[in-house]
């Protein structure tokens, strides 16, 4: 597949850049406990947060336990590792494996004999076992941290369905995905990425249903990525698309554990990161990024209804401005008579001509939705109001603005709210000023320019070799009746065809009885 | 090296856009709406172009009354400009306007009965051929100079030109659009009627402008000239004719009673030509099936008796007749045109026939035999049903 | 990943041939049938079932014999190379003109229509812009722009239902008053626009189910025959014998339209729909121009060749005619002989020496260049 973004991400790091695994960090564990504790020193020196205790094994036997304080549960290891050994009295004779299996009750635990393998425990928060005169160490699985709560995500709430988000912690998003997909068919593999950040990437997909193609790239777009650090999942985001020149997003990202499922019942494949609440979901389409997780839990005629709706706003989001300027300054005749008189009169004090009108208060626009975003909780609903009531009238009554402008300003705010998915939003958005400059110039010639543009963009673009237009401009009807309308569920009965190797396209088709028949017996 | 040329091409395609200027733009208050065009006859065969345009408001709002004191609030003004046709004229009284003279809102051409009678043909060459007049605006003969119906300042709408606009629409009377005009003139009839307008002598407490000019009758025209013209009484029986009545009062007396009358309103007709040819003459059939609700019943005879509403039904059907046949003979006799399309009908019908013998036209069609064939029906009468206010006694039944 | 070879749908074949034959066939076919036959001219609009019939079959006999292949390519194969390089090229300098004068009709009805004083020059060369970055994106971008494009064509179109209170209906009479003859020569431009059909023998090497092809091509010529005859009766009914005077009689019925005092003056719809439909006409155009170049002269990439042939065209836009009565004629009277000629003429002939000669192609085509 050719895509742009080979070419950019292998030739990020060249080797001389690249951090070499130093020499100690090589080296395997030595069977002297003080040697040990040295080079972990020596390694760690200046971390004031690694924690050395020495205690003996059944008082005889030398032995330590390394970690760093905040990372593991000091208080589980005092119980689980310390005291138990401590009251170990046949030390001698079992190994350090042996001793773990008999008294360390700790259920997840694992052999380390390199260096480096320590550091990459400690780092997770498991601390480390040592025992003198053992080339082994053990890691046990005593992580704890300092977590959020799962909350409702801010960006994402819905009236109905569940109010779980994705927080920072791995682990805990794994397990929000397991309690909904219980089948052992979901698989979690993890990829390590990042320099010093070391992060862990889990790529998730429900084995028979995703792509074999479909896991081979996503696997080895990611195994390709050379960075200092994964800070949050759009950098892998953007590393991995196919286009990041676009302004389309090529991956969904999602804050909710139901839209990553459905995703992963799609055949589609999710990426979820250590340290971002934001899972990404691969391939998608456009329609994908214009649905909401809302649209499954209501009524089909309310969702179909609501999803009209949302189109028509979406595109108005798009092109209301520049049609409000194309039909006042080039093509007049379209605007009915009474109408033209008075937004005539509505123009008459203003200064500036429709155009410079309509960039200035979309901007102006832009600047007071991005400030909101800032503002504290309790200035933020009074800023508004002042905002939207004094400003809007003062503008209007100094001759600045024209009052049917500060409409179609409010009305396209508000159709752009109604993209569910924020980035989304923000990409129409942009589209928006330059087909404003189009229309200004152009009229409507310019405005279809613009679109036709914005088509040509949209049906070149491919999610991981997916058209992004796919149901539409290769049009699949059975596929249609989830974009155009959003069927009810005894006829969403099969699955989006993807790829080509794809298996099982089919669903269980939903069983439904009505409740009038009489069943036999009661 | 590849992507930075297409990004200097492509900012210098986008700049080379912007500095030449937005060449078909034109701003909304550069634009002087134009809602009216009346042509008259100038000297020296030259024409007069008068443009009504509307004023824009003042600026206290769209809710105020603000501007002008006194009654009229005068939200249109006109200007003149003569010259060689149209164009040239258009061109001249562009110059005396300090904004672009905007053609979208305009519903509405009047030409002078001079025009009309000196031909109007190549003004509609001028109103087709240009791209900006509307091909479903009105067209009007006036009965006195064209450019003072324009200088009317209506108490209902904004502007006279939309006054006559809503009148038109309103399906009272006949209309005419530019397009239809545009048909009509290459038709086979040749001959056709425009709709002839009046102004309304205002009322005594209106100030002298103020009032509106309103359709009453119709121009008749012959190839592109005006031969004269019909009244409103006689026009009805053209409507009638060529199907044309939209909401219409019938009002008739009963058995040629001219005293006491009856009115049914409103009237709905369905009305088909029937052509034939037996030998030498020709035949036209007018099938009329009419309908009427009574509105008004001055006779004293109760209507809900079958047989008294079967004689209404007859002077009813002989009211339409009347109305038929007294626009006929003016059409066929004293006009000579044939403003009801018999020639479209029997084109359609005997084509070959018509090939041959449409030069003779002219001649032909004073000697078309006209029948009619109306039945004619009240349907409904109302909410009362024997003569309101009457006493029994005074009802016939 | 899979999607390596470019393939499109026959339904995307159809949505792409569509405003290639309509484009031209909405605007100006009405008004030249009228011409000829007053009244009668709505009667072409359905015989144009023939040629169009002829296109099929010959654009897929040809590819049936030689899969994989455009006529470019098998005419190599039927009569020599040489002499095939020959019609190749001869293809490529006639599309070439065409394309010029398909986007010189185009920018002479926005011009003259709506932008009043936007130079020629702009309008056409914008529409080349964007077509050439289409035909640079390949076949399935193409393909796909046009299923959404063709959509946003057809739709305004339902707007015209708002004229049928204006319609007279006895317009249609009297009907065959002249006979059959002017109905046939009423037929004479329309039949070269469908003609253009042909124009998918470029396009059927990337579909995989020929079957399903030929059901698609079939059903998009009736939809064609449908529109073309709806469309010149509801002119017919609105305009009457003044049809033939009009330039652009679909132009006048748009101005015409009014519902509700509210829908009026939806001309500029027109002008939106118009460049929709334009741009896949001249993106289709494009990419036959720059595959019969590419195929002539074997150039493996045909998408580096997109802009610079555009700007060709382009320029056979401008230059090629003085004005518009000049385009007029070349539609009326040049077009009627000189587009079935590639069209149909020179695909026949081939076949006819193909079925002769016995030629047939292997399933090889160099077409994916």
């Amino acid at each position: 597949m050719r895509t742009r973004y080979n070419a950019k991400v292998s030739a990020v790091r060249s080797p001389r850049t690249r951090r070499e695994l130093s020499e100690e960090e090589k080296q395997p564990l030595e069977l002297a406990l003080m040697v040990n504790l040295e080079r972990l020193r020596a390694i760690y020196t200046s971390c004031s947060d690694l924690i050395v205790r020495k205690f003996a094994i059944g008082g005889r036997i030398e032995a330590a336990v390394i970690y760093i304080d905040g990372l593991s549960d000091a208080s589980g290891i005092e119980k689980f590792i310390i005291t138990p050994l401590m009251n170990e009295e046949n030390a001698e004779e079992a190994n350090l494996l042996q001793l773990a299996e008999k008294r360390i009750s700790v259920s997840d635990k694992k052999r380390v004999s390199t260096m480096a393998e320590c550091i990459g425990a400690i780092s997770n928060g498991m601390p480390i076992l040592l025992r003198d005169q053992e080339a082994v160490g053990l890691a046990c699985g005593l992580s704890k941290w300092e977590q959020r709560q799962i909350e409702e995500p801010a960006a994402e709430s819905t009236i109905r369905g569940p109010r779980e988000g994705f927080t920072e912690t791995l682990r805990v998003n794994t397990s929000l995905l397991r309690r909904i997909i219980k089948s052992p068919l979901l698989k979690l593999e993890t990829v390590t990425l990042g320099e010093y950040t070391q992060t862990k990437v889990v790529i998730a997909y429900i084995e028979g249903l995703a792509s074999p193609t479909l896991l081979q790239e996503v696997r080895a777009r990611l195994s390709r990525i050379e960075i200092d650090g994964i800070l949050e999942s759009g950098y892998i985001e953007e590393m991995i698309e196919d286009t990041p020149r676009s302004p389309f997003p090529q991956l969904l990202s999602t804050e909710r554990p139901d839209v990553v499922c459905s995703s992963l019942l799609e055949a589609r494949v999710a990426i979820l990161t250590e340290g971002s609440p934001y899972a990404l979901i691969a391939p998608i389409s456009l329609f994908t990024l214009l649905q909401s997780p809302e649209d499954y839990y209501q009524r089909f005629w309310v969702s179909t209804v609501i999803r009209w709706l949302r189109y028509f706003f979406a595109v108005m989001s798009l092109l209301l401005p520049s049609l409000y300027v194309a039909l006042l300054t080039f093509h007049q005749e379209m605007v009915p008579g009474a109408l033209l008189s008075s937004m005539a009169t509505a123009r008459e004090p203003v200064p500036f001509p429709a155009l410079f009108e309509a960039l200035m208060m979309e901007v102006t626009f832009e600047a007071l939705r991005e400030a909101g975003l800032r503002l504290p909780k309790q200035v933020g609903a009074a800023v508004s109001i002042v905002g939207a009531l004094v400003i809007g009238q003062a503008a209007v009554q100094a001759g600045l603005v024209s009052a049917p402008m500060v409409i179609v300003v409010a009305i396209t705010g508000i159709a752009s709210f109604m993209i569910p998915r924020y980035v989304t939003g923000i990409a129409i958005r942009m589209l928006r000023f330059p087909l404003i400059i189009l229309a200004g110039t152009l009229g409507l010639l310019g405005i279809m320019m613009g679109i036709i543009a914005i088509v040509l963009h949209l049906c070149a673009l491919k999610s991981f070799g997916m058209p992004f237009l796919q149901t539409v401009a290769t049009p699949k009807f059975s596929e249609m009746k989830d974009i155009l309308i959003r069927a009810p569920w005894w006829a969403l009965d099969t699955r989006p065809q993807l790829y080509d190797d794809q298996p099982l396209s089919h669903r269980q088709p939903v069983n439904q009885t009505t409740g009038n028949k009489q069943e036999g017996g009661s | 090296m590849m992507s930075r040329c297409l990004i200097i091409a492509s900012s210098l395609a986008f700049v080379m856009v912007m500095l030449t200027g937005c060449w078909d733009r034109v701003e909304l208050n550069d634009l002087a709406l134009v809602t009216a065009l009346a042509l008259d006859a100038g000297e020296n065969n030259q024409i007069d172009t008068t443009v009504q345009f509307q004023l824009p408001r003042s600026q206290s709002g769209v809710g105020g009354t603000g501007g002008g004191g006194g009654g009229t609030n005068r939200e249109t003004a006109v200007r003149h400009a003569t010259g060689i046709d149209i164009a040239d004229a258009l061109a001249k009284l562009q110059r005396e306007l300090p904004r672009k003279l905007f053609w979208g809102q305009c519903k509405i051409f009047i030409f002078s009965h001079e025009v009309a009678k000196q031909g109007i043909q190549e003004s509609i060459d001028f109103l087709t051929r240009h791209p900006q007049p509307r091909e479903r605006s009105y067209v009007f003969v006036s009965e006195g100079k064209a450019a003072d119906t324009l200088e009317l300042f209506p108490p209902l709408e904004r502007t006279s030109a939309e006054a006559l606009r809503e009148i038109s629409n309103m399906d009272l009377g006949f209309k005419l659009t530019l397009e239809q005009l545009s048909i009509k003139l290459i038709n086979e009839s040749r001959a056709f009627a425009i709709p002839y307008i009046h102004i309304l002598p205002s009322s005594k407490s209106a100030e002298p402008r103020q009032t509106i000019a309103y359709i009453s009758g119709s121009a008749i025209m012959k190839d592109d000239r005006m031969i004269g013209a019909m009244s409103e009484k006689i026009m009805r029986g053209m409507m009638w004719i060529t199907d044309a009545v939209g909401e219409y009062t019938v009002t008739f007396g009963m058995k040629g009673s001219t005293e006491k009358f009856i009115s049914l309103k409103p009237v709905r007709a369905r009305i088909k030509l029937v052509p034939s040819i037996r030998g030498d003459k020709w035949i036209m059939t007018v099938k009329a099936h009419v309908e009427g609700d009574m509105v008004q019943n001055e006779t004293a005879y109760n209507p809900t008796e079958p047989s008294i509403l079967s004689e209404m039904d007859k002077a009813f059907e002989e009211a339409v007749r009347r109305r038929i046949e007294l626009c006929l003979h003016q059409a066929q006799h004293k006009f000579n045109a044939d403003i009801f399309d018999f020639a479209d009908a029997y084109h359609r019908k005997y084509p070959r026939l018509w090939e041959r013998e449409k030069k003779n036209w002219d001649q032909r069609f004073p000697q078309v035999e006209v029948k009619t064939d109306i039945t004619a029906h009240i349907t409904r009468l109302g909410l009362i049903q024997a003569p309101g206010g009457m006493r029994k006694e005074e009802v016939i039944e | 990943m899979v999607q390596d070879k470019e393939t499109i749908l026959p339904i995307q074949l159809s949505f792409m041939l569509y405003p290639t034959v309509m484009a031209t066939g909405f605007l100006v076919l009405p008004a030249m049938g009228a011409l000829y036959a007053p009244y009668d001219f709505w009667m072409s609009s359905i015989l144009v079932i023939i040629p169009g019939v002829i296109s099929i079959v010959l654009a897929t006999s040809l590819h049936k014999r030689f899969p994989g292949m455009t006529i470019i390519e098998s005419s190599q194969r039927i009569i020599g190379k040489w002499l095939g390089k020959l019609v190749g090229l001869l293809y490529f300098i006639y599309l070439l003109h065409l394309t010029g004068v398909i986007s010189r009709e185009y920018a002479e009805f926005v011009k003259s229509s709506f932008l009043f004083d936007t130079p020629l020059m702009f309008i056409s060369c914008s529409l080349f812009f964007l077509a050439a970055c289409a035909v640079r994106g390949g076949v399935s971008v193409l393909a796909r722009s046009a299923v959404i494009f063709t959509t946003l064509f057809i739709m305004p179109f339902l707007f015209l239902l708002l004229l049928i209170p204006d319609l007279n209906w006895m317009y249609i009479f009297p009907m065959l008053s002249q006979g059959f003859v002017p109905v046939l020569k009423a037929e004479a431009v329309p039949q070269a626009w469908v003609s253009e059909l042909f124009l998918m023998t470029y396009f059927l090497p990337f579909i995989n189910d020929q079957n399903k092809a030929k059901r698609w091509l079939y059903m998009v010529l009736g939809l064609i025959v449908i529109s073309m005859a709806l469309v010149d009766l509801g002119v017919l009914f609105l305009l009457g014998p003044d049809t033939s005077n009009k330039l652009y009689p679909i132009l006048v019925a748009f101005r015409y339209m009014s519902a509700g005092g509210f829908f009026e003056n939806l001309e500029a719809m027109l002008l939106a729909m118009w460049v929709l439909g334009n741009f896949v006409k001249l993106g289709v155009y494009l990419y036959a121009t720059v595959t019969s170049f590419s195929q002539c002269f074997g150039v493996s990439d045909y998408r580096s060749l997109a802009f610079p042939i555009a700007i060709l065209a382009s320029i056979f836009s401008l230059w090629d005619l003085p004005n518009t009565a000049t385009l007029n004629i070349l539609i009326k009277k040049v077009g009627v002989f000189e587009i079935p000629l590639f069209m149909i003429a020179i695909p026949l002939l081939l076949l006819l020496i193909a079925w002769l000669t016995g030629r047939k192609g292997t399933n090889q085509g160099g077409v994916n260049g």
